[in-house]
């Protein structure tokens, strides 16, 4: 059993950054709602913090909108919206799929992030395919 | 065939764990690995004097979970203590813990602790699961719940620390003292007592009760005299034949280290000489006695009343939490 864990306090900055940029907000801005120095969260964002205290990073976290495991980067946090927009297009297809469908844009970045046996679709038709399929498995009552 | 039969009875969601597992370890021992993973996760944080209750809600969000009371005007006519509410997510925000603020402090850290524990199992991953502390009367904890409440102990009260804490008073009088370092409940407290302890030991709640297969004959008895008329028998001589009430056992808790063959299964019942029929409220007995099919084994035998008594108990026999060490 490995007791002995590491905390990657590099990464836990780049993901702190990587949300505030994607939320708009200042240094300030973040350190306002959370409550915390601004000075500490430079600390974070720079892997500078020592032996975090879980107390300001929990805050950090709630005025993020993510739990502590996704600000740990030890699951994917989801890009923010505009922030996607920006840095990544859209996966071939998927785009002429959302006008033509009305689609919204949560039920794009769901699709955006599926992939099938590790495949994702390549074109519009593929990902109609894949969104019907999804709807029916949803539709389906529970079985045991 | 009979491990299929086994198979068949196991709950969907510890099979799950164990498959994931390579099905190279038992569900036991991946339960405590993924509560002490979780443990030593928190630990790589400064976190001096949280209370209990924030200790939990930053250990429901490294697990991708949030935490958060019941509705107050809910939760009076609420049985349940806590409930999780998942969202399906395998990784990030997973879901949320709602916990009943009315329960005392010790109940309600166990049942979030408990609820954190059914994350462990990788097909928890819709749906709500809930916990309701006073135990059942009309059948025995399935598996997967005794695996949370296992997960949870550990949680709350890690091995070593608990261990370190206890520091050689293996002993109910404890209780207090560890309830006070650890934040758990009293109840949970006392199995910790046995499941950690580096020997031979075992805990569980006593209930005074007849067997099931009695009771469900008394209550036939009673409702339909009539067809006795029919039978080999008459009613008092059918009635005789039910043996009364004694304190048998209801849950269960061992040490790593004690023998199956010890185990004192689901109804047995406990000697009408020993202290469990004798201990009063706000006290604890003890007396040098062996569990009741051990009887070659004599060991420590320490009792009191469990805190939480169920709705229906009968006042001149309370449930009985007991705590047996090897001499």
């Amino acid at each position: 059993m490995n007791d002995v864990m590491t905390l990657d306090l590099v990464r836990l900055g780049q993901t702190i950054r990587s949300l505030r940029l994607g939320k708009g907000w200042s240094l300030s801005e973040l350190a306002e709602k959370c409550g915390i120095s601004k000075a500490y969260i430079s600390d974070l964002e720079n892997g500078n913090a020592g032996k975090p205290n879980i107390q300001y990073v929990y805050s950090v976290a709630t005025a993020l909108e993510v739990t502590l495991d996704e600000l740990l980067g030890e699951s994917k946090p989801k890009p923010h919206r505009a922030e996607r927009r920006k840095s990544e297009e859209l996966p071939p297809g998927l785009l002429e799929l959302q006008q033509e469908l009305d689609l919204t844009t949560e039920d794009v970045e769901m699709l955006a992030d599926m992939n099938f046996r590790g495949h994702r679709p390549r074109d519009k038709e593929g990902w109609r395919f894949l969104l019907e399929a999804l709807r029916m498995v949803s539709q389906r009552p529970n079985q045991k | 065939m009979n491990r299929n039969r086994t198979e068949k009875r196991r709950d969907p969601d510890v099979v799950a764990l164990v498959e994931a597992g390579g099905g190279l370890s038992d569900a036991r021992s991946l339960v405590l690995n993924q509560a002490r993973k979780l443990n030593a996760s928190y630990r790589r944080f400064e976190s001096c004097g949280n209370t209990t209750m924030e200790r939990l809600k930053f250990i429901a969000s490294l697990q991708g979970l949030t935490l958060a009371p019941m509705n107050i005007e809910r939760s009076q006519h609420e049985r349940r203590d806590a409930v999780i509410i998942l969202n399906g997510a395998e990784k990030g925000n997973k879901g949320q813990i709602l916990y009943n603020p009315d329960r005392p402090g010790g109940r309600q850290a166990f049942s979030v602790a408990h609820e954190i524990a059914h994350t462990f199992f990788p097909s928890t991953s819709g749906g709500a699961r809930f916990r309701e502390m006073t135990a059942s009367d009309s059948q025995e904890m399935n598996e997967l719940e005794r695996l949370c409440d296992l997960g949870a102990a550990e949680v709350l009260m890690p091995k070593e620390e608990f261990q370190a804490c206890v520091a050689g008073n293996w002993s109910i009088e404890s209780v207090e003292y560890l309830v006070g370092e650890f934040g758990s409940s009293r109840e949970a407290t006392v199995f910790r007592l046995a499941s950690a302890y580096p020997g031979v030991a075992a805990a569980g709640l006593l209930c005074f009760r007849r067997t099931k297969g009695d009771q469900a004959k008394l209550k036939s008895l009673l409702q339909y005299p009539q067809a006795n008329l029919f039978g080999s028998g008459t009613s008092s001589q059918s009635i005789s034949r039910i043996a009364d009430p004694k304190y048998r056992r209801q849950s269960f808790h061992t040490s790593d280290d004690f023998p199956t063959s010890y185990t004192v299964r689901w109804n047995k019942s406990f000697d009408e000489n020993s202290i469990v029929y004798r201990v009063g409220p706000n006290e604890v007995m003890s007396s040098i006695e062996p569990l009741p099919n051990v009887m070659e084994s004599e060991g420590t035998l320490e009792v009191m009343h469990a805190p939480y008594q169920r709705e229906d108990t009968d006042n001149e026999h309370p449930d009985i939490l007991f705590y047996w060490r090897a001499a």
